[in-house]
């Protein structure tokens, strides 16, 4: 295991789901929460990520190990960034988000919700509704007032056509 | 009681398809932060809880022709006391006590950036004493912006970038300048034919000047063509767009620092962009070597409308100035 060089270079990360993953500390450092338990001294065995599960964090360990192996340039970076974010469905994207905020990866925090942003953009309220899984609790007058109120914000927008 | 029997049955499907909606609201909230303001307010019809979000974003970004109406009624809701972004793009008719209104609530709630385009030209910046001297700014970009104050207090501790398109104010450049301690990215789209402008900053690293040929104005103004721009930035990268209308200029570059190969191809490439230029007055005595032996390959800048040359430079450079400046009528050389 890594704690047995003394000096770990590879950190184990463990899932909610208890899946465990190899990671160099240089890349997984990149998320503050890591960091933070390496400086406390908490790396020597394995890192417990609660609020993770294995899927989205092979998919963040993928982030980390390409981000990190580009020198600093951030128009590199972030083609890097589009790159990788551009075959993520909607479902994997809120894993993410969840799973940056956590961490706390403000690099992948910001792609991750400015993805998510551009998905939602120009969409239809059924649409957003569905693809977030909100529950419209308006009553049919407050839908309208609320409507009304913000009638500016509603032009060009795609016209329901599920409800 | 349907909705919710399809909502569980949809969860139970996927679980991960509601995950959204139970992020807390400061993840949302960043969310929205990416959208144009137009759609973060938006999302107020989704559901109650998403009936106020938007007014937890930290970035106000009105698009193309906003009502003046719509975005009164915005800042007047907004409840956030720190404002990362404000900006408002390609607003027209707007009135100057609007703007001032907007940019003082701007500048109250610490923001950060701030860009301001205006689909007019000849707008005057209102209460200059307020955007002029706002501590938190780091990044200023006016569009449209005709006039500054020459005298009064500039004090932008924290701005690194200024854009300043289609600029006309070059006489109050400097006094702007000089209130920008830490200032490293400067951009200018000024108008070439007004161009009398002087560049004076000890931290620019990077400076981006376009110039826009005002055809209209030259008609009637032709006698008040003025071509000089002198530039003083010795902590400068240098990009630099096209020159071919440039007709003279006095260039010094002082304050030779080591930054090798990539640093003189761009300072000769600068050097190209000038081939259209009557009288020129350039000194490279720090950076000779460099160019003349790194830089400047089999490759040669016609000069063709070279009148005057006044160059400090290694002799090597001179005879690439030479090679096609057909023109010439008088030199002054010192190695």
């Amino acid at each position: 295991m890594a704690a047995e060089t003394g000096t770990p270079t590879t950190l184990t990360l463990k899932s909610n789901d208890d899946e465990l993953f190899s990671v160099a500390e240089s890349a997984a450092i990149l998320s503050v929460t890591i960091r933070n338990m390496v400086e406390d001294g908490c790396a020597g065995g394995v890192i417990p990520l609660d609020n993770v599960d294995g899927k989205t964090l092979a998919s963040v360990i993928t982030y980390m190990n390409g981000i990190s192996a580009i020198p600093a340039d951030e128009e590199k970076k972030k083609s890097y960034r589009d790159k990788f974010l551009s075959d993520k469905d909607f479902e994997t994207l809120a894993d993410m988000v969840l799973a940056a905020n956590y961490l706390n990866m403000s690099c992948l925090m910001d792609a991750v919700s400015a993805k998510i942003a551009q998905v939602m953009e120009k969409k239809s309220v059924g649409w957003v509704r569905r693809k977030f899984g909100i529950e419209n609790d308006y009553t049919p007058e407050e839908e309208a007032a609320v409507k009304e109120e913000h009638k500016w914000t509603f032009e060009g927008v795609e016209t329901d056509d599920d409800n | 009681m349907e909705v919710a029997k399809q909502y569980s049955r949809r969860r139970r499907r996927n679980p991960s398809i509601d995950r959204l909606s139970d992020l807390p609201d400061s993840i949302l909230c960043h969310i929205l932060s990416f959208l144009l303001t137009r759609n973060s307010v938006a999302t107020s019809i989704l559901s109650r809880r998403w009936r106020y979000l938007w007014s937890f974003v930290p970035n106000l970004d009105f698009d193309l022709e906003v009502e003046s109406t719509a975005i009164d009624r915005v800042l007047l809701l907004h409840k956030l006391q720190k404002i990362d972004t404000f900006r408002i793009t390609e607003g027209y008719g707007y009135t100057d006590c609007q703007i001032e209104t907007w940019i003082r609530f701007a500048v109250e709630r610490n923001v950060k950036n701030l860009d301001l385009h205006f689909g007019y030209e000849g707008w005057v910046p209102p209460s200059p004493k307020c955007l002029l001297t706002c501590k938190t700014l780091v990044d200023l970009r006016l569009t449209n912006c005709t006039v500054f104050p020459v005298t009064g207090v500039v004090c932008l501790p924290s701005l690194k970038m200024l854009h300043l398109q289609f600029y006309h104010a070059y006489e109050t450049l400097p006094h702007l300048l000089s209130g920008c301690p830490v200032l490293e990215n400067l951009l200018l789209q000024l108008y070439f034919n007004y161009c009398s402008c002087r560049i004076s900053s000890p931290t620019i690293k990077s400076l981006r000047i376009n110039f826009h040929y005002d055809e209209c104005d030259n008609e009637d103004e032709g006698e008040d063509i003025y071509d000089r721009l002198e530039i003083d930035t010795p902590a400068l990268h240098i990009k630099c767009g096209p020159l071919t209308s440039l007709l003279g200029a006095d260039i010094n570059f002082h304050n030779y620092i080591d930054r090798g190969f990539l640093h003189s191809r761009a300072l000769v490439e600068f050097i190209d962009r000038l081939h259209n230029i009557q009288f020129l007055k350039l000194d490279l005595s720090h950076y000779s070597e460099e160019i003349a032996h790194a830089a400047f390959p089999a490759q040669t800048t016609a000069f063709r409308n070279l009148i005057e040359l006044e160059l400090t430079a290694d002799c090597l450079l001179l005879w690439k100035f030479l090679e096609n400046a057909d023109n010439l009528e008088i030199l002054i050389f010192s190695e």
